[in-house]
């Protein structure tokens, strides 16, 4: 389970970067097998005779559909419509934006074990790993400029927030789960088809290019 | 069963606007299906206000009390945009600003996105109004960029991506709800069933809670457009057609401010009242100071009542926070008027920028004499929202200040009154600049009266009403506020 929750952020921090978007589709579809991994994993070491091995599967299942095969295959396929093979751009460079993830890294192992909340039910084994995507995740969206990786910057902070609940609670309830993953499905299918209108219209997926409604 | 089929209904009809392809056939089917579940939400509410609550399937469906505003809201107002829709899809087809050929998906993510918005206010299950509020982000995004133009599509992106970031937030809040759940029941049967979380409040964690509870009040405030995270609103509002502008200000906003209650309560009953009721006055607060100076300087006319609708939703969160009798009466009832007078003002609105074809403040002049009959209708709401008598804003306005000053004192009792003195200020410039002023000389129109119209002035009529004859000793409304007061 280590070396997986290792792979998870490895992986996020990875795609800092990195400035193609297939590339980090390839790193999403690794940290979100991990995830589904991690999904029947940790619930299995950790709750002894009260682990629940249907909902773990089907909740591992469900992660593995959407986050390991259709949400990639959607980017992918919206970003082959649009053929941009460009670099992405960004708002920093490359060595700062990956310096900057190692700080968030930081910040979380502090947030993790200081028991800043003054709570010892806040943190796990395994949430450190959790609130460190979370954070890369926020910061991949900022400073990467394109469309597309706003989309894989919102996947991985919910790939962080799933681990999240799965190292504090063995995961949430089942009708719940079926819920956040169809509106990450269809969350994720309405912003690729938004992504198609700009370009269209922008003739780029440059965030920069959305700047005219102010005040 | 009725809750179920309120939902199924919006659901049903949109399968049956996918075959028709005619506009009036699409059009009927709509109006059918929103007037259908309207009238089953309005008998699930005379029932609750006579019973008490509806629970349906295991109780993931409810409704108490304190559903029964919001569910009326949602009912009135979509009743409203919907068969005002008629009247402003025609004129966008005519116009060429919006292809026949949109007509159909425009009505179907109507009917989901009303459908959606039910969903989140007749759930009481904590899990599933993230997931019902989630998916009304997904749907409304796409009306908002319905127009695909450069504005309308940066409006849908920027709303898409924050209202999703930032309920992502409020997920984290559930699952730490979901923690002191199990950790209370000793890994018993959980469910985030609100009814039974407040059963058993005493027993959660109540730094766990409380910790929840600004992850809950960053998250659904995003949605709820509270000061800072309220950055989407006024592109959103301001881009989308008309009807979606009055169904995002006048209901989505309140069923964010639905959720953010339940918890509030929820809270309350963990650790007592007072830490989730200063972060809703802070937050009501901020968000009441930092929309008055958009406001007073705003040129387009939609952002303009955006931004009123960041004071109003502080104006409301304040109320609530207040937990005193008349903080929570002018809350609710402030909710319910705001949300009936600015679907109304961005209905008129929409119909007036039409004409001049110009969002701007500078450019709409003389729309007393452009649209007279419209224009009157928007004079009256627009003095409503303003907060002028005899309408029911300036009671509820009247009831929260009468409520801060009996909390907090005399001088953050002056600072509100100021800052809605202000605002009924700016808003007065506003309107004598539109309505007082000369019309274009060019520009020579006159407007027959029309059932878009008559359907406008229901609103007012309502305004009127709740302004001058509800009353706090009505049974009704001191029912639903002692049930709320009785969680705090």
């Amino acid at each position: 389970m280590d070396f997986l929750s290792f792979i998870f952020l490895i992986t996020s921090l990875w795609m800092l970067q990195t400035r193609n978007v297939t590339k980090s589709v390839y790193l999403l579809i690794l940290q979100s097998l991990s995830l589904s991994v991690l999904m029947i994993g940790i619930p299995m070491f950790s709750s002894g005779n009260d682990f629940n091995l249907f909902h773990s599967a089907i909740a591992a299942i469900l992660t593995f559909f959407v986050k390991v095969v259709f949400l990639p295959f959607i980017i992918l396929r919206v970003n082959k419509k649009l053929r941009s093979n460009d670099l992405v751009p960004m708002n920093m460079s490359q060595g700062l934006s990956l310096l900057i993830g190692i700080f968030l890294i930081g910040f979380s192992q502090v947030l993790n074990s200081s028991g800043f909340f003054s709570t010892s039910h806040l943190s796990s084994g395994y949430s450190f790993f959790a609130i460190s995507s979370i954070l890369i995740g926020c910061f991949y969206m900022l400073s990467h400029r394109a469309l597309l990786c706003q989309i894989i910057g919102i996947i991985v902070m919910e790939n962080g927030i799933f681990l999240y609940s799965v190292s504090l609670t063995n995961g949430m309830p089942l009708i719940f789960e079926f819920g956040t993953f169809f509106d990450l499905l269809v969350g994720v299918l309405v912003m690729g088809i938004m992504t198609n209108y700009i370009h269209g219209l922008f003739e780029s997926t440059d965030t920069e290019n959305l700047t005219e409604l102010k005040g | 069963m009725i809750l179920l089929f309120i939902v199924l209904i919006p659901i049903i009809f949109s399968f049956f606007c996918i075959l028709p392809k005619q506009t009036k056939i699409i059009q009927w089917i709509t109006s059918c299906a929103i007037i259908l579940a309207s009238l089953l939400a309005f008998i699930s509410c005379f029932y609750v206000l006579s019973s008490g609550k509806i629970l349906f399937l295991s109780n993931i469906f409810a409704v108490d009390l304190l559903s029964v505003p919001f569910v009326l809201v949602i009912a009135i107002v979509s009743l409203i945009c919907s068969i005002s829709s008629i009247g402003y899809v025609n004129r966008d087809i005519e116009i060429n600003e919006m292809k026949k050929s949109y007509i159909k998906p425009f009505y179907i993510l109507l009917l989901l996105f009303v459908c959606t918005m039910y969903l989140s206010v007749l759930c009481q299950n904590l899990g599933l109004i993230w997931v019902s509020i989630e998916a009304t982000t997904v749907i409304s995004a796409l009306l908002v960029g319905f127009y695909r133009k450069r504005a309308s599509l940066e409006a849908a992106w920027k709303y898409i991506i924050l209202c999703t970031v930032g309920i992502a937030f409020a997920l984290v809040g559930l699952i730490l709800i979901y923690q002191a759940e199990q950790i209370s029941l000793f890994n018993g049967v959980e469910t985030l069933n609100w009814f039974k979380l407040i059963s058993y409040g005493k027993n959660l964690d109540p730094n766990l809670m409380k910790i929840s509870f600004i992850f809950i009040i960053v998250g659904y405030g995003t949605k709820a457009g509270i000061f800072p995270m309220h950055t989407w609103l006024p592109d959103a509002h301001g881009q989308s057609p008309a009807p979606i502008s009055a169904l995002l200000s006048g209901v989505l906003l309140n069923c964010a401010v639905y959720a953010i209650l339940r918890h509030h309560l929820l809270l309350s009953s963990a650790v007592g009242s007072n830490f989730s009721s200063n972060l809703l006055v802070g937050f009501g607060a901020l968000s009441m100071i930092f929309s008055v100076p958009f406001i007073l300087t705003q040129r387009d006319i939609k952002r303009l009542f955006a931004y009123s609708s960041v004071e109003h939703m502080g104006i409301i969160l304040i109320g609530f926070g207040l937990g005193n009798f008349f903080g929570v009466l002018g809350a609710m009832l402030h909710m319910f008027n705001h949300s009936i007078g600015k679907s109304t003002l961005f209905l008129s609105t929409g119909s007036i920028v039409k004409r001049y074809g110009s969002n701007n403040i500078a450019r709409l002049k003389g729309i007393g004499q452009t649209k007279p009959i419209t224009s009157i209708i928007f004079l009256c709401v627009l003095l409503a929202i303003a907060g002028s008598p005899p309408f029911g804003l300036f009671l509820s306005e009247t009831y929260i200040a009468y409520a801060i000053f009996q909390k907090f004192g005399f001088f953050p009792g002056i600072v509100y009154l100021t800052l809605i003195a202000t605002v009924f200020a700016a808003f007065m410039y506003y309107l004598g600049k539109m309505y007082f002023s000369n019309q274009r000389p060019d520009f020579k129109f006159k407007e027959r009266i029309g059932l878009q119209h008559i359907f406008l002035s229901i609103p007012i009529v309502i305004l009127i009403i709740t302004g001058c004859f509800l009353t706090p000793s009505i049974n009704i409304i001191s029912k639903i506020v002692e049930y709320f007061m009785r969680g705090i």
